[in-house]
This record gives structure tokens, sequence and C-alpha cells, in this order.
């Protein structure tokens, strides 16, 4: 549920941001903001850095140069009043997380714990819930992700689909202002993409700013605002879904439309 | 604390006739045990029973005891039932048959972790399983086995010291001799530590050496988490 | 010459009571294994460079010398530094010191067991380390140890036979006792090799077991 201010301020703001993995120059100078209830798909071939992006938004990598701002606070950092800036407490930092829900390729959730438990943990440890309103507010998530009978089912048992649909009520059990999600569907068997795009598209309905890394062309065209595509690093091209995928402007866009839908431009 | 190397020095040659004397005792158990712990290995994956249930029988009771009680074992129980045994006889008996059974299970655990399909492709070609096993399954498992092997063989001269307790003159027996004649000198511990360290050391060097030949390099943590996936 | 069992037979009381000594000795080495292997662990991972070099070479020293000669050094040395240890703590001494280096080998690989996503999911939610430590990292890691440790376990019943060569009575040393007695070693030791071999089976089937149960929850 929507609960970012109403105005255009962006929500999120990217600038500039850099990183290095040793020699290898994955982020080179991204500039990008995300307005309150907007859906921001973000494609690209294997490398060009979106996973990376993605992560330093909540600050999982820790960027080389430039800052991610949250509600106009840098993520991460603090400013001195010398223009310096220094690496801010682990409270805050989990604060700021905690005001993002992530969903990962991988799923991720805890295996020794139930899909209830799992839902239930950051709402107790670090919101501070009793484990009452825990249980009721991940029973009421369970349903609404369609897995209320799997409460008590451990991870192991469950299928791709169903753990996914698990760690995106996880991700929304501390009630964030933005969901990310990280090639949700990337690793899951063909059939079972299909329920957790549902779930992600009604989650768009409801008016949650979404950021999603995908590769999934009719979920971005249905569901997206607007497309990022990157290429080496770099922000090559953005545009709302229909034009980016009818009148693709620049050429790397056109070439990796090419080869995901083999259609000719 | 003055640590005077003259003891060292003046106890080397009983040193050193020990170590001699583990080097043979582990060479030649160490040899005896690879060759006996094959055919272990290939009974335990045989399709019939009774070649599979002695051989687990076997390993079941060599690992669930101890060493020291198996070198017992040996060294009276022959005696009694009317085959002669010397100390000698009974360590090198008793070294080869713990080795064999360990080994085994690396041999065993290597060659399950050559993918089935190679197998099946052979069969499918029409090779007997003999053939399929010298062609296709022991090339490809030298490099699963050799981490484990390594290991063990280090264990097996570790094992060697309890040796000194039929009166075996090895290494440790000659420890014990210098505890004694240097009333528990403190350079003794040294001297018979950094001797036991760098003997496994050099076995463990000139493996992965080997290791770096076979044609499937695994490391022996890889090669640990497989082996662990071996059912027992 | 043949087997006369009989002789053994009266004594097998004895020597049960022996195991008794055994699985007490086996039991607390364990325990304090636990402790050093803890204990080494955090050594490897120290900012300081020494503590680092010094639990390395512990473990190269442990891992590549015999349990036995550990053993005998343990139970010399110690009265040479002073220190005046009766035989039982000696052993525990000895053997937990040995068992140490191989159990932190184990918690190391229990917590590389953890797959890495499962922290970073927690970090997304906001979770600070130590919660994280507390409430993803350590239980998975208990749950992966155990089997591993059932084995260490099985493998100290068996190496306690060795503290009868420093005069611990448990069941070897009784074993030795009972031939003094009755001059029957074939019986003896046979007898012997069963009881060890009754222990350690029974042991490694609930190590299995335990192995089954932690791959159930594992993905």
């Amino acid at each position: 549920m929507m609960s970012g201010s109403m105005t255009s301020t962006p929500i999120i703001r990217v600038q500039n941001l850099h990183k290095w993995f040793g020699e290898a120059h994955v982020l080179k100078g991204i500039d990008l903001e995300v307005k309150a209830g907007e859906k921001v798909c973000i494609m690209g071939p294997s490398g060009s850095g979106k996973s990376t992006l993605l992560r330093c938004l909540n600050f999982l990598e820790e960027a080389s140069k430039g800052m991610v701002l949250l509600d106009d606070h840098p993520v991460g950092y603090i400013e001195e009043a010398d223009g310096k800036r220094r690496r801010d407490t682990e409270a805050n930092i989990n604060r700021m997380r905690a005001r993002m829900g992530m969903v990962f390729q991988s799923f991720n959730l805890w295996t020794h714990m139930t899909a209830a438990a799992n839902i239930m943990e950051a709402p107790i440890h670090v919101g501070g819930l009793s484990r009452q309103a825990a249980g009721e507010k991940a029973l009421k998530l369970l349903r609404l992700v369609g897995l209320e009978d799997k409460k008590d089912a451990y991870p192991a048992r469950l299928s791709g689909g169903q753990q996914q649909r698990i760690a995106i009520a996880r991700a929304l059990a501390m009630d964030p202002e933005i969901m990310l999600f990280d090639e949700p569907t990337s690793a899951l068997d063909p059939e079972l993409v299909g329920e957790v795009l549902a779930v992600m598209s009604e989650l768009a309905r409801g008016g949650m700013t979404m950021v999603v890394v995908t590769h999934d062309m009719g979920f971005a065209r249905a569901v997206a605002d607007r497309i990022v595509f990157m290429d080496h690093g770099q922000v090559v091209e953005e545009a709302p879904p229909s034009t980016f995928f009818e009148q693709p402007k620049n050429e790397r866009t056109i070439q990796f439309l090419a080869k995901i839908t083999s259609r000719p431009f | 604390m003055d640590f005077s190397f003259s003891i060292i020095v003046e106890a080397w040659p009983t040193f050193e006739a020990g170590l001699i004397t583990t080097v043979i005792f582990c060479s030649v158990a160490g040899v005896l045990g690879l060759a006996l712990a094959v055919p272990i290995a290939l009974a335990q994956l045989s399709r019939s029973w009774s070649w599979r249930v002695p051989a687990k029988v076997l390993v079941e009771i060599v690992r669930d005891t101890p060493f020291l009680v198996q070198v017992f074992v040996i060294y009276f129980v022959f005696p009694a039932t009317g085959w002669p045994m010397s100390s000698t006889v009974a360590g090198i008996l008793a070294l080869t048959i713990h080795g064999a059974v360990y080994f085994s299970e690396s041999i065993r655990g290597a060659i399950l972790s050559v993918p089935r399909g190679q197998v099946d492709a052979a069969r499918a070609a029409g090779m007997s399983y003999p053939l399929t096993l010298r062609r296709i399954v022991f090339p490809q498992m030298m490099g699963y086995v050799l981490p484990p092997i390594g290991n063990q063989i280090v264990g097996l001269i570790k094992d060697s010291a309890v040796l000194s307790i039929i009166s075996v003159p090895e290494l440790s027996m000659a420890f014990q001799n210098v505890l004694g004649t240097t009333f528990a000198a403190p350079e003794a511990f040294v001297a018979v530590a950094v001797l036991y360290w760098l003997l496994t050391s050099a076995v463990t060097l000139a493996m992965s050496r080997l290791e770096r030949l076979t044609p499937t390099h695994r490391s022996t943590q890889e090669m640990t988490s497989l082996l662990a996936r071996v059912d027992r | 010459m043949t087997l006369e069992w009989k002789h053994v037979t009266h004594a097998l009381p004895f020597l049960l009571e022996g195991t008794l000594a055994t699985v007490a000795v086996s039991l607390l080495a364990l325990g304090l294994g636990l402790l050093v292997g803890i204990f080494v662990m955090l050594g490897r991972r120290s900012r300081f460079k020494a503590l680092r070099a010094l639990t390395v070479a512990y473990m190269s020293i442990v891992r590549g010398t015999p349990l036995f000669i550990q053993i005998l050094i343990v139970y010399y040395a110690l009265p040479a530094l002073g220190l005046d240890i009766p035989r039982f703590e000696s052993g525990v001494i000895a053997l937990s010191l040995n068992s140490g280096a191989y159990i932190s080998e184990m918690i190391r690989g229990g917590l590389m067991a953890i797959p890495k996503g499962q922290l970073d999911a927690a970090k997304a939610c906001g979770m600070r380390s130590g919660l994280i430590w507390r409430r993803i990292t350590l239980p998975q890691v208990l749950v992966l140890i155990l089997p591993p440790l059932t084995m260490e376990f099985t493998g100290l019943l068996k190496s306690s036979a060795l503290l009868s060569v420093i005069g611990l009575v448990e069941l070897t040393r009784r074993a030795q006792q009972v031939i003094g007695e009755t001059l029957r070693s074939p019986e003896v030791w046979l007898t012997t090799a069963a009881l060890y071999f009754v222990m350690c089976f029974a042991l490694g089937a609930v190590t299995r077991r335990l192995e089954k149960s932690a791959a159930e929850y594992r993905l």
C-alpha cells in the first residue's frame, strides 16, 4: 500500500552512482529517479550492472562513488558539514533498509523457519511487534499471496513459485515504502512464473512503488510506468513501455530488443 | 627455558632408526592396503549380496572398533588359533587391513562420483562392465580419489604410532625410549612432533602435486562434501 | 587351541563398567573440544596476524602428528610445567585439544553451508548483525554440525582406548586387567572389540539419522 508522499518528489534518487569491483567498473555514473507509486522496470543484458544498481539502493552493495537518496536522506552515509561523508551507523542503515522491501532471484527464505515464521521474523525483531500482532499480519499477507494453507510449511517442501510468493509476503511485512525485485522470476520453472507475476501485478495495482530488475517483457509491458535500459554499467535509454518496445531510439537498445524478441526493427 | 640441541643430537640415532621403521611399515601397509582396497570397494558395489555383505561387514567392523584393539586382536587371536604372529607381521597386517577399509571407502565414493551418464554411454555402446570400469570409470575417478586417499595415508602414518604398544620399534617407540633416557626432556617432545609433522607434510605435498596432474582436479573441500553424500 | 568363553563371561560386568569411563572421558572431551573449536575458529578469523598464525600452526601440528604422541606429550609435559594433573583429566585435555582442531573445521563448514542469500534477505529486512547471527546463522549451524559432532564422538570413543597406555582405567585397560587374571587374551580382546563395535555401530546409526534430518530442511 502506498505510504509515501503524494507529491511528485521522488522517493528514490540516484546521483552519479559509480561502483568498482576491483578493476571492473560496473556502474558508470547512474542517475535515476523513482517517484511515489511509480513502477520502474530495469532491463538489460547480463553484466550490465542492473542487479548491482538495485543492491546499491538498499545498501547491500556499497557504491564507490555517488549517492542514493531515500526521501532526500542519503542511504548509508551521513554528509558532514565540510561536504565529506562518512558511513552511517548500523542502526540507521538498518532503519532505511526496513523501509524498503527486497525480493531476490533465489528467494532466500530462511530454511529453518516455517513460511509464517519467515514473514513474522522482521516485524517481531526489527519492528517490535508482538508475536500475536505479527502472526495476524503474517496470516493476512499469506492470504494476499494465496498461500494461507502453507503457513506452517517449511521452504524445503514448497515449490519455487510458492517460495517466491512467501518471499514477497515477507518483504511486505515491514510495510515498506518501496519494493525492490531482483529478477524475481528468473530462477523459476516456466509454469510457476505466472503465479508470482500475478502477485506482483496485484501489488502494482494497489499503488506500491516498485523497482523491478527483470527479463520478463510481458510483465514490463503490462505493469511498468517506465523502462530503464542498462548496458555496460550505463543507463542507455529510458521510456514508457509503449515507446520503449515500439520505437527504441538507441542502437544498443535496438540490438538488445532484437535479440530477445527476434523481431527485426 | 633453554633448548638444548645436544640432547636431540645424542638421541638422533634412536629417532632415525624409529623413523626408518615407520616409513617402511607405512609404505608396505600403504601399498598392500591400496591393493586390498580395490576389491573391497568393488565388492560393496557388486550386484550380488554374496560379495556385498561380507565386504560391508568387514568395513563396518574395522570402522567401529579402535585401531589399538584391532592390533591386539590380530596379535593375540591368531597365535591362539594356530598361526604364529610376530609383532612385525601383526603390525603390518593390522595397518594394512585398517588402511584398506578406509581406502576402499574413498575409492567407492570416487567411483560413485563419476557421472552415471558416462557408464550408460559405455554400456549402450556395447562395452562390458569390466571394460567400462577400466576404460571409463577408473581414469575419471582418479581426480576424485586422490584428495581423500592422501588424507588417509596421513592417517595411516599417525595410526602407526600405536604399533609401539606391541613393541614394534618404530618412531613413537623411539620417542618413548628417548623419554626414558632423557627424563622427559622437552626437546624430545619437539623432536618427535617435528619428525611426524615433516613426514605427514611430505605426503600431503606429494599428493597435491599428484592431484594437479589428474584431469578432474578437485579440491579437498569439494571432495569432502562430495563424499559426505556417499551413503555409508 | 579352541576359544573358551566361560572365563570371559564372568568378567563381562567388569568390562562393561569400563565402558562408563570410556563414555565419560569421550563426552567430556567432546564438550571441551567444542569450546576449543570455537576458540580456534575465532582465532582463525581474528584481526591479529599473530593470532591467526598461531591457530594455523596449532591446527597443522594437531592434524599432522599422531594422537598417541599428543597423549604422551600432554601426560609427560604437564608435570614438567609444574601442573600435577591426574590421568583422567590429562586424557580429556589431550583428546579435546585434538578434537578441537577438527571441530573448528566442522563449524567452519557449517557456517559456509548457509547460503549467503539468506543473510542478504535478513539485512534487506533491516536486521542488525547480532540479530542475524542469533536468529538465522546460529540455529542453522547447530543443526548442521550435529552429524559431524556425533561422528567425532564416535571417534573419541575409539581414541579413548589409547588412554589405557597412560594408565587410565577405561574399557581397554580393564580388558588388560582381565587378561592379567585369566590369561585368556584372544577371548577378552574379541569381546572387547565387540563391546566397542556395539557402541560405535549404534552411534553410527544415530549419525545417519541426524544427517537425514538435517538434510530435510535444506533446499
